[in-house]
Protein backbone atom coordinates (compact mmCIF):
# COMPACT_ATOMS: atom_id res chain seq x y z
CA UNK A 1 0.00 0.00 0.00
CA UNK A 2 1.07 3.39 -0.59
CA UNK A 3 -0.38 6.87 -0.22
CA UNK A 4 -1.30 9.08 -3.18
CA UNK A 5 -2.09 13.40 -2.72
CA UNK A 6 -3.75 15.13 -6.05
CA UNK A 7 -2.60 19.02 -6.08
CA UNK A 8 -4.26 21.04 -6.26
CA UNK A 9 -7.33 19.76 -4.88
CA UNK A 10 -5.65 18.27 -1.70
CA UNK A 11 -7.41 14.99 -1.89
CA UNK A 12 -5.70 11.82 -0.47
CA UNK A 13 -6.04 8.33 -1.84
CA UNK A 14 -4.67 5.02 -0.83
CA UNK A 15 -2.75 2.94 -3.58
CA UNK A 16 -2.45 -0.68 -3.77
CA UNK A 17 1.26 -1.56 -4.59
CA UNK A 18 2.02 -3.13 -8.38
CA UNK A 19 -0.65 -1.62 -10.11
CA UNK A 20 0.68 1.03 -12.67
CA UNK A 21 0.56 5.05 -13.16
CA UNK A 22 -1.74 4.63 -16.19
CA UNK A 23 -3.83 2.23 -13.55
CA UNK A 24 -3.45 4.82 -11.02
CA UNK A 25 -4.82 7.69 -12.94
CA UNK A 26 -7.18 5.71 -14.47
CA UNK A 27 -9.27 4.77 -11.24
CA UNK A 28 -8.38 8.43 -10.12
CA UNK A 29 -10.91 9.30 -12.97
CA UNK A 30 -7.36 11.46 -14.56
CA UNK A 31 -6.53 11.41 -18.37
CA UNK A 32 -3.04 10.28 -19.00
CA UNK A 33 -2.78 13.66 -21.01
CA UNK A 34 -3.71 15.82 -17.94
CA UNK A 35 -1.73 14.79 -14.70
CA UNK A 36 1.61 13.97 -14.10
CA UNK A 37 2.48 11.76 -11.64
CA UNK A 38 5.67 12.41 -8.93
CA UNK A 39 7.08 9.40 -7.11
CA UNK A 40 8.75 10.48 -4.53
CA UNK A 41 9.87 14.14 -5.66
CA UNK A 42 10.47 12.60 -9.50
CA UNK A 43 8.14 12.40 -12.35
CA UNK A 44 7.93 8.58 -13.86
CA UNK A 45 6.60 7.23 -16.75
CA UNK A 46 2.64 5.13 -17.32
CA UNK A 47 4.15 1.84 -16.70
CA UNK A 48 5.73 2.95 -13.52
CA UNK A 49 4.54 -0.02 -11.27
CA UNK A 50 4.15 1.25 -7.70
CA UNK A 51 6.14 0.21 -4.82
CA UNK A 52 5.19 -0.18 -0.79
CA UNK A 53 5.78 3.28 0.59
CA UNK A 54 6.16 4.98 -2.64
CA UNK A 55 5.15 8.64 -1.30
CA UNK A 56 2.90 9.49 -4.61
CA UNK A 57 1.43 13.08 -6.09
CA UNK A 58 -0.77 13.30 -8.79
CA UNK A 59 -0.42 16.59 -10.43
CA UNK A 60 -3.60 17.64 -12.13
CA UNK A 61 -2.06 19.61 -14.73
CA UNK A 62 -3.80 22.78 -14.78
CA UNK A 63 -5.15 24.92 -18.01
CA UNK A 64 -4.21 28.95 -18.20
CA UNK A 65 -0.87 30.47 -17.20
CA UNK B 1 12.25 1.36 -14.66
CA UNK B 2 11.74 1.90 -17.95
CA UNK B 3 15.10 3.70 -19.35
CA UNK B 4 15.42 6.55 -21.84
CA UNK B 5 15.83 5.79 -25.52
CA UNK B 6 18.24 7.52 -26.31
CA UNK B 7 20.69 7.13 -23.26
CA UNK B 8 19.78 4.83 -21.32
CA UNK B 9 18.91 6.67 -18.12
CA UNK B 10 15.94 6.37 -15.40
CA UNK B 11 12.94 8.05 -17.66
CA UNK B 12 11.46 10.57 -16.60
CA UNK B 13 8.22 10.57 -19.14
CA UNK B 14 6.69 8.20 -21.96
CA UNK B 15 6.49 10.61 -25.30
CA UNK B 16 2.81 8.59 -26.69
CA UNK B 17 3.01 10.09 -30.08
CA UNK B 18 6.87 9.28 -30.70
CA UNK B 19 6.98 5.86 -28.83
CA UNK B 20 9.98 6.96 -26.55
CA UNK B 21 10.91 7.31 -23.32
CA UNK B 22 13.17 10.15 -21.96
CA UNK B 23 15.25 10.80 -18.97
CA UNK B 24 15.60 14.35 -17.66
CA UNK B 25 17.72 16.27 -19.87
CA UNK B 26 16.42 14.57 -22.89
CA UNK B 27 12.86 15.77 -22.39
CA UNK B 28 14.44 18.91 -21.55
CA UNK B 29 15.93 19.27 -25.18
CA UNK B 30 12.71 18.03 -26.23
CA UNK B 31 10.61 20.48 -25.38
CA UNK B 32 13.13 23.29 -26.47
CA UNK B 33 13.67 21.87 -29.72
CA UNK B 34 10.25 21.88 -30.32
CA UNK B 35 10.21 25.68 -29.63
CA UNK B 36 13.51 26.01 -31.60
CA UNK B 37 11.76 23.98 -34.07
CA UNK B 38 8.09 26.44 -34.13
CA UNK B 39 10.58 29.45 -34.20
CA UNK B 40 12.01 28.47 -37.52
CA UNK B 41 8.73 27.16 -38.86
CA UNK B 42 6.85 30.14 -38.04
CA UNK B 43 9.55 32.61 -38.27
CA UNK B 44 8.38 33.88 -35.12
CA UNK B 45 11.50 35.77 -34.47
CA UNK B 46 15.41 37.22 -35.86
CA UNK B 47 18.35 37.36 -34.26
CA UNK B 48 18.73 40.20 -31.85
CA UNK B 49 14.74 40.52 -31.12
CA UNK B 50 13.26 42.49 -28.32
CA UNK B 51 10.70 39.94 -27.02
CA UNK B 52 8.40 41.20 -23.81
CA UNK B 53 7.45 37.68 -22.45
CA UNK B 54 3.89 37.67 -20.62
CA UNK B 55 4.12 35.99 -17.61
CA UNK B 56 0.76 34.95 -15.22
CA UNK B 57 2.65 33.12 -12.64
CA UNK B 58 1.46 29.62 -13.99
CA UNK B 59 2.96 26.56 -15.27
CA UNK B 60 3.10 27.95 -19.18
CA UNK B 61 4.54 31.47 -18.50
CA UNK B 62 7.31 29.83 -16.45
CA UNK B 63 8.07 27.16 -19.31
CA UNK B 64 8.25 30.22 -22.18
CA UNK B 65 10.13 32.29 -19.93
CA UNK B 66 12.80 29.57 -19.09
CA UNK B 67 12.66 28.45 -22.75
CA UNK B 68 13.84 31.75 -24.08
CA UNK B 69 16.24 32.56 -21.32
CA UNK B 70 17.39 29.33 -22.16
CA UNK B 71 17.52 30.40 -26.29
CA UNK B 72 18.50 33.70 -25.63
CA UNK B 73 22.11 33.25 -26.31
CA UNK B 74 21.10 31.67 -29.48
CA UNK B 75 19.17 34.19 -31.12
CA UNK B 76 20.55 37.33 -28.94
CA UNK B 77 17.29 37.85 -27.89
CA UNK B 78 16.33 40.99 -25.62
CA UNK B 79 14.15 39.78 -23.12
CA UNK B 80 11.66 41.80 -21.08
CA UNK B 81 9.34 39.97 -18.81
CA UNK B 82 6.01 41.59 -17.78
CA UNK B 83 2.89 40.81 -14.59
CA UNK B 84 0.26 42.37 -14.23
CA UNK B 85 -1.49 42.42 -11.13
CA UNK B 86 -5.43 41.52 -11.06
CA UNK B 87 -6.82 42.21 -8.15
CA UNK B 88 -7.65 38.73 -7.48
CA UNK B 89 -6.98 38.39 -3.96
CA UNK B 90 -4.73 35.66 -2.68
CA UNK B 91 -4.40 34.07 -6.31
CA UNK B 92 -2.88 37.75 -7.57
CA UNK B 93 -0.89 37.78 -4.65
CA UNK B 94 1.00 34.36 -5.15
CA UNK B 95 1.10 35.03 -8.73
CA UNK B 96 3.24 38.02 -7.92
CA UNK B 97 5.25 36.06 -6.02
CA UNK B 98 5.94 33.10 -8.37
CA UNK B 99 6.48 35.25 -11.52
CA UNK B 100 9.22 37.74 -9.16
CA UNK B 101 10.79 34.84 -8.19
CA UNK B 102 10.65 33.28 -11.78
CA UNK B 103 12.35 36.71 -13.29
CA UNK B 104 14.76 37.22 -10.70
CA UNK B 105 16.34 33.64 -11.34
CA UNK B 106 16.69 34.04 -14.88
CA UNK B 107 17.79 37.69 -14.40
CA UNK B 108 14.89 39.09 -16.45
CA UNK B 109 14.12 42.79 -16.20
CA UNK B 110 10.35 42.48 -15.00
CA UNK B 111 7.94 45.18 -15.13
CA UNK B 112 5.21 45.03 -13.16
CA UNK B 113 1.72 46.73 -13.60
CA UNK B 114 -1.46 46.77 -10.91
CA UNK B 115 -5.23 46.56 -12.62
CA UNK B 116 -6.39 48.56 -9.16
CA UNK B 117 -3.95 51.28 -9.38
CA UNK B 118 -3.96 52.44 -13.51
CA UNK B 119 -8.36 51.93 -13.18
CA UNK B 120 -8.88 52.50 -9.64
CA UNK B 121 -10.84 48.60 -9.57
CA UNK B 122 -9.65 45.35 -9.27
CA UNK B 123 -10.81 42.92 -12.31
CA UNK B 124 -13.58 41.11 -10.17
CA UNK B 125 -14.69 44.88 -8.92
CA UNK B 126 -14.64 46.07 -12.39
CA UNK B 127 -16.59 43.29 -14.02
CA UNK B 128 -19.40 43.37 -10.73
CA UNK B 129 -19.42 47.35 -12.11
CA UNK B 130 -19.68 46.52 -15.91
CA UNK B 131 -21.89 43.94 -15.09
CA UNK B 132 -19.88 41.27 -17.31
CA UNK B 133 -17.73 38.20 -17.02
CA UNK B 134 -14.94 38.56 -15.52
CA UNK B 135 -12.97 36.61 -18.14
CA UNK B 136 -14.07 38.61 -20.87
CA UNK B 137 -12.91 41.83 -18.86
CA UNK B 138 -9.80 40.58 -17.57
CA UNK B 139 -9.09 39.47 -21.66
CA UNK B 140 -9.59 42.94 -22.44
CA UNK B 141 -7.91 44.75 -20.11
CA UNK B 142 -4.93 42.25 -19.92
CA UNK B 143 -4.38 42.73 -24.01
CA UNK B 144 -4.67 46.65 -23.50
CA UNK B 145 -2.07 46.98 -21.57
CA UNK B 146 0.25 44.42 -22.35
CA UNK B 147 0.29 45.52 -26.13
CA UNK B 148 0.79 49.49 -24.66
CA UNK B 149 3.82 48.31 -22.59
CA UNK B 150 4.93 46.39 -25.77
CA UNK B 151 4.88 49.43 -28.11
CA UNK B 152 6.17 51.49 -25.25
CA UNK B 153 9.14 49.84 -24.87
CA UNK B 154 9.53 49.47 -28.68
CA UNK B 155 9.47 45.54 -28.37
CA UNK B 156 9.81 43.65 -31.80
CA UNK B 157 7.43 40.47 -30.24
CA UNK B 158 5.25 39.98 -27.44
CA UNK B 159 5.62 36.55 -26.28
CA UNK B 160 2.29 34.49 -25.06
CA UNK B 161 2.41 31.21 -23.20
CA UNK B 162 -0.65 29.60 -24.80
CA UNK B 163 0.49 25.95 -25.25
CA UNK B 164 -1.28 23.35 -27.97
CA UNK B 165 -3.58 22.45 -25.46
CA UNK B 166 -5.26 25.71 -25.33
CA UNK B 167 -4.87 26.46 -29.27
CA UNK B 168 -6.55 23.44 -29.99
CA UNK B 169 -9.61 23.76 -27.67
CA UNK B 170 -10.28 27.48 -29.17
CA UNK B 171 -9.88 26.54 -32.46
CA UNK B 172 -12.85 23.38 -31.86
CA UNK B 173 -14.82 26.52 -30.13
CA UNK B 174 -14.56 28.87 -32.92
CA UNK B 175 -15.57 25.60 -35.05
CA UNK B 176 -18.14 25.03 -32.73
CA UNK B 177 -19.81 28.18 -32.29
CA UNK B 178 -19.29 28.71 -36.27
CA UNK B 179 -16.91 31.86 -35.18
CA UNK B 180 -14.72 30.99 -37.95
CA UNK B 181 -12.76 34.59 -38.09
CA UNK B 182 -11.37 34.27 -35.16
CA UNK B 183 -9.60 31.27 -36.55
CA UNK B 184 -6.72 33.39 -37.94
CA UNK B 185 -5.95 34.87 -34.09
CA UNK B 186 -5.27 31.48 -32.80
CA UNK B 187 -1.87 30.75 -35.32
CA UNK B 188 1.41 31.00 -33.94
CA UNK B 189 1.69 34.42 -34.83
CA UNK B 190 0.32 38.28 -35.59
CA UNK B 191 1.79 40.52 -37.70
CA UNK B 192 3.23 43.99 -36.46
CA UNK B 193 1.19 47.14 -36.91
CA UNK B 194 3.86 49.97 -36.84
CA UNK B 195 3.33 52.05 -33.89
CA UNK B 196 0.02 51.37 -32.58
CA UNK B 197 -0.17 46.81 -32.36
CA UNK B 198 3.06 44.78 -31.28
CA UNK B 199 2.61 41.04 -33.12
CA UNK B 200 1.83 38.41 -30.66
CA UNK B 201 3.79 35.16 -30.96
CA UNK B 202 3.04 31.83 -28.93
CA UNK B 203 6.89 29.64 -28.79
CA UNK B 204 4.77 26.70 -27.12
CA UNK B 205 2.81 26.40 -29.98
CA UNK B 206 3.17 23.02 -30.28
CA UNK B 207 4.06 21.76 -26.88
CA UNK B 208 1.33 20.43 -24.87
CA UNK B 209 0.15 21.25 -21.47
CA UNK B 210 1.48 18.16 -19.88
CA UNK B 211 4.91 18.91 -21.32
CA UNK B 212 5.05 22.49 -20.12
CA UNK B 213 4.03 21.96 -17.00
CA UNK B 214 7.29 19.01 -17.08
CA UNK B 215 9.38 21.01 -18.25
CA UNK B 216 9.09 24.13 -15.87
CA UNK B 217 8.94 21.34 -13.05
CA UNK B 218 12.03 19.81 -14.10
CA UNK B 219 14.52 23.22 -14.58
CA UNK B 220 12.96 23.90 -11.53
CA UNK B 221 11.02 27.88 -12.31
CA UNK B 222 8.96 28.87 -9.96
CA UNK B 223 5.09 28.76 -10.74
CA UNK B 224 1.93 28.21 -9.04
CA UNK B 225 -0.06 25.24 -8.97
CA UNK B 226 -3.36 27.61 -7.88
CA UNK B 227 -6.40 27.64 -10.42
CA UNK B 228 -7.57 31.02 -10.63
CA UNK B 229 -11.12 31.33 -8.41
CA UNK B 230 -12.85 32.75 -11.76
CA UNK B 231 -12.05 29.35 -13.85
CA UNK B 232 -15.70 27.69 -14.56
CA UNK B 233 -15.04 23.80 -15.33
CA UNK B 234 -18.68 24.00 -16.70
CA UNK B 235 -17.82 26.27 -19.55
CA UNK B 236 -17.13 24.65 -23.37
CA UNK B 237 -13.48 25.34 -23.26
CA UNK B 238 -13.06 23.10 -20.22
CA UNK B 239 -15.46 20.56 -21.46
CA UNK B 240 -13.60 20.39 -24.47
CA UNK B 241 -10.26 20.23 -23.09
CA UNK B 242 -11.27 17.02 -21.70
CA UNK B 243 -12.82 15.26 -24.99
CA UNK B 244 -9.66 16.23 -26.91
CA UNK B 245 -7.63 14.59 -24.58
CA UNK B 246 -10.06 11.59 -24.87
CA UNK B 247 -8.87 11.71 -28.26
CA UNK B 248 -5.66 12.37 -27.98
CA UNK B 249 -5.03 9.42 -25.68
CA UNK B 250 -6.70 6.86 -28.29
CA UNK B 251 -4.95 8.65 -31.34
CA UNK B 252 -1.79 9.85 -29.84
CA UNK B 253 -0.02 13.25 -31.85
CA UNK B 254 -4.00 14.21 -32.65
CA UNK B 255 -3.24 17.67 -31.52
CA UNK B 256 -0.32 18.33 -33.13
CA UNK B 257 -1.24 17.43 -36.29
CA UNK B 258 -4.37 19.78 -35.40
CA UNK B 259 -2.06 23.08 -34.99
CA UNK B 260 0.31 22.39 -37.69
CA UNK B 261 -2.76 21.69 -40.12
CA UNK B 262 -4.16 25.20 -38.64
CA UNK B 263 -0.89 27.13 -38.67
CA UNK B 264 -0.89 26.19 -42.85
CA UNK B 265 -4.78 27.02 -43.17
CA UNK B 266 -3.98 30.14 -41.24
CA UNK B 267 -1.33 31.16 -43.57
CA UNK B 268 -3.32 30.42 -46.72
CA UNK B 269 -6.62 32.42 -45.75
CA UNK B 270 -7.37 35.24 -47.92
CA UNK B 271 -5.67 38.23 -45.62
CA UNK B 272 -9.20 39.62 -44.74
CA UNK B 273 -9.85 43.16 -45.27
CA UNK B 274 -8.83 44.57 -41.45
CA UNK B 275 -10.12 47.86 -40.81
CA UNK B 276 -6.84 49.13 -38.93
CA UNK B 277 -7.08 52.27 -37.13
CA UNK B 278 -5.98 53.89 -33.80
CA UNK B 279 -8.08 55.07 -31.43
CA UNK B 280 -8.63 58.90 -31.17
CA UNK B 281 -8.14 58.90 -27.05
CA UNK B 282 -5.24 56.65 -26.70
CA UNK B 283 -4.01 55.79 -29.99
CA UNK B 284 -3.49 52.21 -30.07
CA UNK B 285 -5.16 49.56 -32.10
CA UNK B 286 -8.68 49.76 -32.63
CA UNK B 287 -11.20 48.26 -34.95
CA UNK B 288 -13.51 51.25 -34.49
CA UNK B 289 -13.25 54.92 -33.88
CA UNK B 290 -12.55 54.50 -29.88
CA UNK B 291 -11.15 51.17 -28.67
CA UNK B 292 -12.77 48.94 -26.55
CA UNK B 293 -10.46 49.87 -23.21
CA UNK B 294 -11.06 53.30 -23.95
CA UNK B 295 -15.16 52.65 -23.95
CA UNK B 296 -14.52 50.63 -21.00
CA UNK B 297 -12.62 53.03 -18.74
CA UNK B 298 -15.63 55.92 -20.13
CA UNK B 299 -18.49 54.11 -18.90
CA UNK B 300 -17.01 53.62 -15.59
CA UNK B 301 -15.12 57.12 -15.44
CA UNK B 302 -16.84 59.20 -17.91
CA UNK B 303 -13.82 59.61 -19.59
CA UNK B 304 -11.49 57.08 -21.12
CA UNK B 305 -8.12 56.02 -19.25
CA UNK B 306 -6.44 55.45 -22.40
CA UNK B 307 -4.52 58.20 -22.45
CA UNK B 308 -3.38 58.37 -18.85
CA UNK B 309 -2.67 54.48 -18.56
CA UNK B 310 -0.04 55.00 -21.52
CA UNK B 311 1.49 57.97 -19.57
CA UNK B 312 1.65 55.62 -16.65
CA UNK B 313 3.05 52.69 -18.87
CA UNK B 314 5.86 55.19 -20.68
CA UNK B 315 7.37 55.73 -16.80
CA UNK B 316 7.04 52.56 -15.90
CA UNK B 317 9.02 51.65 -18.84
CA UNK B 318 11.54 53.63 -18.61
CA UNK B 319 11.88 53.41 -14.97
CA UNK B 320 12.50 49.85 -16.10
CA UNK B 321 15.12 50.34 -18.86
CA UNK B 322 17.23 53.11 -16.31
CA UNK B 323 16.86 50.65 -13.62
CA UNK B 324 18.73 48.05 -16.62
CA UNK B 325 21.19 50.45 -17.49
CA UNK B 326 22.30 50.95 -14.11
CA UNK B 327 22.54 47.64 -13.21
CA UNK B 328 24.74 46.83 -16.41
CA UNK B 329 26.69 49.94 -15.24
CA UNK B 330 27.14 48.60 -12.20
ZN1 LIG C 1 18.38 10.42 -21.96
ZN1 LIG D 1 -8.11 53.93 -26.66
Amino acid sequence: MAKARVIPDNKELTVDSGISVEELLKAAGFNTESAVVLVNGSPVPEDYRVKEDDEIVIVRVLSGG
Amino acid sequence: MAKCSICGRDAVAYIRYQRRYLCREHYIEFVENKVRRSIKRYKLLSKGSKVLVSVSGGKDSAALLMALSRLSKEYQLKLYALHINLGIGEYSEKSLRASTEAAKMLRIPLIILNVKDLIGYTIPELARRLRRPVCSVCGLVKRYLINAVAVELGADAVALGHNADDLAVYSMKSFITQDLEYLDKLGPKTENIQGIAVGRIRPLYEVYEKESFLYAFLLGVPFIHDECPHVNHESLEQILKVKLNEVEEKKPGMKIMMLRNMAKRIRDLPRREYRVQSCRYCGLLSSTEVCSFCRMTARIHGEPLGPIVRSRVRELVKESESRQLSSAAG
